[in-house]
């Protein structure tokens, strides 16, 4: 049955190319590349960012990519990304072999496959690692460039980004991670990128104060600065910044050079300031007080493992910092409840508070933010395990419309402050609950009759959950998200009723589960046919012909996790890897990848766990 | 009142504050004769009547928009508060009914867009390209090309070389 192909020969061009930009995901941009020669053009002129893991030939990839996509306006450059698919896992990379021998203790987020045997030569490092060619070449080639990133480059150093800088005059955001780049460098994107607007430095050991200052000074259009970890910069950058860039909205520094001193000249000099996150040793409650005293502008405000500040700080934020809408308080051991009640009395447009593991919380102020911040949308205690049930009542009654709950280690946390929560606040969409081990089945029952605009449960480890809890939440709830990772009660008849009621579910972990079997994915195939994530992993009694239910109906599959799963064997992993098409990370014990399906699945996935 | 005119010939009445929202009636407006009508030479009745009901329910929704508080005193939180509640709402009235509207046949949607494109209707032109741009995202590039019709002019060698070359640069 022909019709005609009227979008390439009745829409016009232009119409065409605002179509493509709506395709924002990279994966279907690369299918319209693929559709005809039209579209292929289109998408030339139309793709906007790319993102490049540089291992291989890096300055030929980028000059090919640069070549091919002229109207490129962001380019991010990671040579920390894992090997592609192309190499089977275990293969060194040279990039990667340099950095674990460099000293420090780096925090390295990625999960990247362990290299064995590395014998590559240094020389060889440079070839492959984009060079400061590379990089010219680039900002010849995309003068209109806006957006630049480059992680753990090592071979770059101030010569490329003087080239970046002299070429690209409307960048307007520059992130460097890891890179040898110096102040020569930094200097010239102060002197010659008048429209700048973010700076990211982070591990960057070769910028000094020197280059800092030199930039703040020509960049009055600064509006959001990140500094982490670069030993050579003090409060002497932070007072230039302080002194120009007035119009300096967030600041985020995760610095040990950075003193009192530093944090005061911003909160005197940059009164439009709306977002600040410190992760300073050397910063206390002077700084604090400070802050309180002049940013009126302030809404979000992160302290991580702050011991130098005690209650009186967050009086002065209290009383100053009257449009505050996000708190996070991470480690901050010396805090009682004290600080939160004069929070809540005065920063009554709080939306989200965020504590974790703040070992003197008990009730009192939690109380308070119950009783006086009633926008508050979103809660988070983690391993706050003094905190009393009682606390919970105020915010029932206080915060109606909150919309997401997060509880880790609460062991006070108990049925009755669930009930009260749940029948004060309808509006909760996310509700996570992590070892609360006082929590029954009265508590979801509450929940599931409620909070129908809940979409988003976990109860990990919530042991004493049992398959009511289940009933109840699909009686009232149609979930997209779901964990009940470690509840050893629930069976398959729970989780049957749960994939009765929620077609539109995503995401679901049931791992550690000994009586969940092959019935439950018979179960999710037939009532949940968009999930996209599922983990299995120690569910002792699934099997290969669970998983070959599961597949049947789940065919938009991408992630699976199944260690320690006795009874899947290769032949069910295969199942999975062939029937879903789109399936991307796959976690099994190596032993139980067949040629077979190494061979086959090498171009589908982009990770294959081993070492367990 | 304003008279539009179709392609064959069908005509509607629409009143002016409703016509305006599209830009190049707009344009027509301040020109030509309020006499007489304005002919909508590239659309069919049809279409035409589409296009109305687009503009005219736009026109309404804008009318029934909850106004939004900016608070001057803390008293008024609570109705600072009602008040965001009853924008979403709007909003989601606004939504749902664009959606059922846009559920249309691939022929219809491809004269829509042409009409909205003609018409200067900003909005129109919006949802139909987010509609097809929807029915891009997900699909496979054969899915793509049935969907649309389209023929596939590259030579094996060329899609082939495409995505070797490629594939590189688009690590996630």
């Amino acid at each position: 049955m022909k019709g005609a192909d009227l979008i390439n020969t009745v829409v016009p061009e232009e119409v065409l190319m605002d179509i493509l930009t709506r395709v924002e995901s990279k994966p279907d941009l690369d299918s319209c590349a693929l559709v005809c020669r039209k579209w292929n053009r289109i998408d030339r002129l139309t793709r906007r960012s790319v993102k490049i893991a540089a291992y291989g030939a890096a300055d030929q990839l980028l000059a090919r990519v640069i070549g091919r996509f002229t109207g490129l306006t962001s380019v991010i450059i990671d040579e920390l990304v894992p090997l592609s698919s192309y190499f089977p896992p275990g293969l060194a990379t040279p990039s990667r072999h340099r950095r674990n021998t460099l000293s420090g203790s780096r925090k390295r987020n990625r999960n990247s496959p362990e290299s064995s045997s590395s014998s590559v030569e240094e020389n060889e490092i440079e070839q492959h690692s984009l060079s400061d060619a590379g990089l010219s070449f680039l900002g010849v080639g995309c003068k209109q460039l806006e957006h630049l990133s480059l992680t753990w480059c090592q071979s770059l150093t101030s010569l490329g980004l003087v080239s970046i800088a002299e070429n690209c005059r409307a960048l307007k955001s520059l992130e460097i991670q890891g890179c040898y780049i110096g102040d020569d460098g930094l200097i010239a994107i102060g002197q010659n990128c008048k429209l700048l607007q973010e700076l990211n430095l982070k591990f960057c050991e070769g910028i000094s104060d020197k280059g800092l200052t030199d930039l703040a000074r020509n960049s009055n259009s600064l509006t959001s600065l990140a500094i982490s970890s670069c030993p050579s910069i003090t409060d002497m950058s932070l007072q230039a910044v302080a002194s120009h860039c007035h119009h300096l909205a967030a600041l985020t520094l995760e610095m040990d050079s950075i003193k009192d001193d530093g944090v005061i000249s911003i909160a005197k000099g940059c009164r439009s300031l709306k977002s600040l996150k410190l992760q300073c040793v050397n910063v206390g409650d002077l700084a604090l007080q400070v802050v309180g005293s002049f940013c009126a502008s302030l809404e979000v405000l992160a302290l991580y493992s702050f011991q130098g500040f005690t209650d009186g700080s967050l009086c002065a934020i209290s009383k100053g910092c009257k449009n505050l809408r996000q708190l996070v308080l991470t480690d901050c051991n010396l805090l009682t409840d004290r600080s939160l009640e004069y929070i809540a009395r005065g920063c009554t447009k709080l939306e989200h508070i965020e504590i974790n593991g703040c070992q003197n919380i008990e009730s009192t102020g939690l109380e308070s933010i119950g009783r006086f911040c009633s926008g508050l949308l979103k809660l988070s205690l983690v391993y706050c395990s003094m905190l009393l049930k009682s606390a919970f009542i105020e915010v029932g009654s206080g915060c109606s419309l909150l919309q997401s709950l997060h509880l880790f280690e609460c062991p006070r946390f108990d049925d009755d402050a669930m009930c009260q929560i749940a029948v004060g606040c309808r509006n909760l969409r996310q509700v996570h609950l992590r070892r609360c081990y006082e929590i029954r089945d009265k508590g979801m029952i509450s929940v599931g009759k409620n909070c129908k605009y809940l979409t988003d449960l976990s109860l990990q480890f919530c042991e004493r959950v049992t398959d009511e809890s289940l009933f109840a939440i699909a009686d009232g709830c149609s979930l997209q998200h779901l964990s009940v990772s470690g509840c050893h009660k629930i069976t398959n008849n729970g989780l049957a009723a749960i994939a009765r009621s929620s077609p539109d579910l995503i995401s679901l972990d049931i791992s550690v589960l000994e009586n969940i079997g092959d019935i439950a994915m018979a179960e999710l195939a037939e009532g949940c046919p968009k999930l996209k994530e599922i983990s299995l992993s120690q569910c002792t009694k699934v099997t290969d012909v669970g998983l070959t239910h599961l597949v049947k109906g789940c065919m938009g599959l991408e992630t699976c996790s199944m260690v320690y799963c006795p009874l899947i064997t290769a032949s069910g992993l295969a199942t999975v890897v062939s029937s879903c098409s789109k399936i991307k990370k796959v976690l099994i014990e190596e032993w139980k990848v067949s040629e077979r399906t190494r061979r086959r699945a090498g171009s589908v996935l982009t990770s294959l766990c081993s070492e367990l | 009142m304003v008279l539009l005119r179709s392609i064959d010939e069908i005509t509607v009445e629409v009143a002016e504050t409703v016509a305006l929202k599209s830009n190049m009636l707009k344009h027509a407006l301040e020109e030509s004769n309020p006499e007489q009508f304005i002919p909508l030479p590239n659309i069919t009745g049809e279409v035409m009547f589409k296009i109305v009901d687009y503009m005219t329910k736009q026109t309404e929704f804008e009318s029934k928009k909850p106004q939004e508080i900016v608070e001057k005193s803390p008293e008024l939180e609570g109705d600072v508060a009602k008040a965001k509640e009853a924008l979403k709402a709007w909003e989601q009235t606004v939504a749902t009914w664009e959606v059922a509207y846009m559920d249309v046949s691939m022929n219809m949607l491809y004269d829509l867009f042409l009409g909205a494109n003609f018409m200067d209707l900003q909005g129109l032109l919006s949802l139909c390209a987010e509609k097809i741009a929807s029915l891009i995202k997900g699909k496979t590039v054969k899915e793509i090309r049935k969907t649309f019709n389209i023929v596939n002019d590259f030579t094996p060698e060329e899609e082939a070389d495409y995505v070797k070359k490629y594939e590189w640069a688009f690590t996630d």
